[in-house]
């Protein structure tokens, strides 16, 4: 890759590199996962970036993250449980913070991969649902579908609830 | 189930705010990205032409591969004629620790682990919220001998550790993790001085990726050998499903 390619490449992992692992880590659910996925579709980018439009890198990169991690989940048949819930906690340690983060990775964990991630385009990117279309490569009649069915699920998730009641009655 | 039908937008924008702001990501690992998607660039560039050496060289490489230098660790070369001691105890793969309940071990870089009255507890990449997996896990059956396992990533490794446990009072002495391409690792036991029906392994790997776009890791854990100390299998424990190595 000539250098000015390889700088101005730099300079945008460097600049997108946080708000991509917090996407990410909306999409997984976990923090080392997410950085993994943000690191192998950053390598991805890096090996096409001269062909790839000035301009165009923000939503191409989000793209592939997009589309990765739904590989990911797609082809992985082995059970790793990377995944910061544990099906028992009896050690009430953690802080009120960490199970608030918590509650919200598990009501979107119900999600399929596709809802999951056009809610966390929709409300934590802020994309417009023909935004999000062409990221997952469908109408945005179809992401609506997404956006609606994906909502009524976070509305039956008790662990989702009670965080927006604290949401709702305290901030 | 309590049904919240007023959970908004503005309520689910806020939480996801909230719990992605909270997210601290560490440094931007760019030597790695730019040597990935090198590998990348290279694969996609040559896989048109070499489908058909590709076996070839897998095979070659397979064969040599027990007579290159070993990496750090390396995967246990297991024979079928492991030496006896004079107490009748076999030389087994894997080394034990007798840990007592709290103290702290860094078994990887960015892993820091320690045994509590029921089960491990660790801490990775300084994340202040320690998880844990206990015998109270409900997928813990103590009337037979298994492990309840997961596997996180560090920076270039990545980290496999469980819990085993199961009848009987014979005391695990040594332990070998299988990945999916069928390399064995030596792996480590952590056990606490008092209690030998239960305890803790842990194993890392190479980072492997597999091809992209999938990114698979070749070196994923898909078998845990546990063994006693005469060299006898006191349990081996499996993924539930194992994809097959992909072929390039």
């Amino acid at each position: 890759m000539r250098s000015r390619s390889c700088e101005d490449f730099t300079e945008f992992a460097i600049a997108a590199w946080p708000r991509l692992v917090r996407t990410a880590h909306l999409l997984t659910g976990d923090f080392h996962e997410a950085e993994d996925l943000v690191q192998t579709t950053l390598g991805k980018v890096y090996g096409r970036w001269r062909r790839i439009p000035p301009g165009a890198q923000d939503a191409y990169v989000r793209r592939a993250l997009v589309n990765n991690n739904i590989s990911r989940i797609r082809k992985r048949r082995v059970v790793h449980l990377f995944t910061p819930f544990l099906p028992e906690r009896p050690a009430r340690a953690d802080s009120d913070m960490v199970d608030d983060r918590a509650a919200v990775f598990q009501a979107l964990a119900g999600l399929p991969p596709r809802q999951r991630a056009a809610l966390i385009l929709r409300f934590w990117e802020d994309l417009s649902t023909e935004e999000i279309g062409q990221c997952l490569g469908c109408s945005p009649n179809t992401v609506k579908t997404h956006l609606r069915r994906g909502l009524a699920v976070l509305r039956n998730a008790p662990d989702l609830t009670s965080y927006a009641a604290v949401l709702g009655g305290n901030r | 189930m309590s049904v919240r039908p007023d959970l908004g937008i503005e309520q689910l924008t806020m939480a996801l705010e909230e719990a992605a702001e909270r997210i601290s990501p560490s440094a931007v690992p760019l030597d790695a990205i730019t040597s990935h998607g090198r590998r990348y660039r290279r694969r996609r560039g040559v896989l048109g032409g070499v489908v058909v050496g590709t076996g070839a060289a897998l095979v070659v490489a397979a064969a040599l591969h027990g007579f290159g230098a070993p990496s750090t660790p390396s995967p246990v070369a297991r024979t079928g004629n492991s030496t006896a001691s004079p107490s009748g105890e076999q030389d087994v793969p894997g080394k034990v620790r007798l840990l007592p309940v709290g103290e702290k071990i860094v078994p990887l870089e960015h892993i820091v682990m320690w045994l509590t009255e029921n089960g491990e507890r660790w801490q990775s990449h300084g994340d202040p919220a320690a998880r844990e997996q206990t015998l109270a896990d409900r997928r813990v059956d103590r009337k037979t001998r298994d492990s309840i396992w997961q596997g996180e990533s560090t920076t270039n490794r990545l980290y496999w550790h469980g819990l085993y446990y199961g009848p009987g009072t014979q005391r695990a002495a040594g332990a070998v993790a299988t990945t999916r391409e069928g390399k064995q690792y030596e792996a480590h036991l952590v056990t606490t001085p008092d209690r030998p029906d239960w305890g803790v392994w842990y194993a890392d790997t190479p980072l492997e990726m597999d091809d992209l776009p999938h990114s698979t890791n070749k070196s994923e854990v898909t078998t845990i050998t546990i063994y006693d100390s005469q060299g006898g299998i006191l349990l081996v424990s499996k993924g539930i499903e194992t994809s097959p190595p992909r072929k390039s």
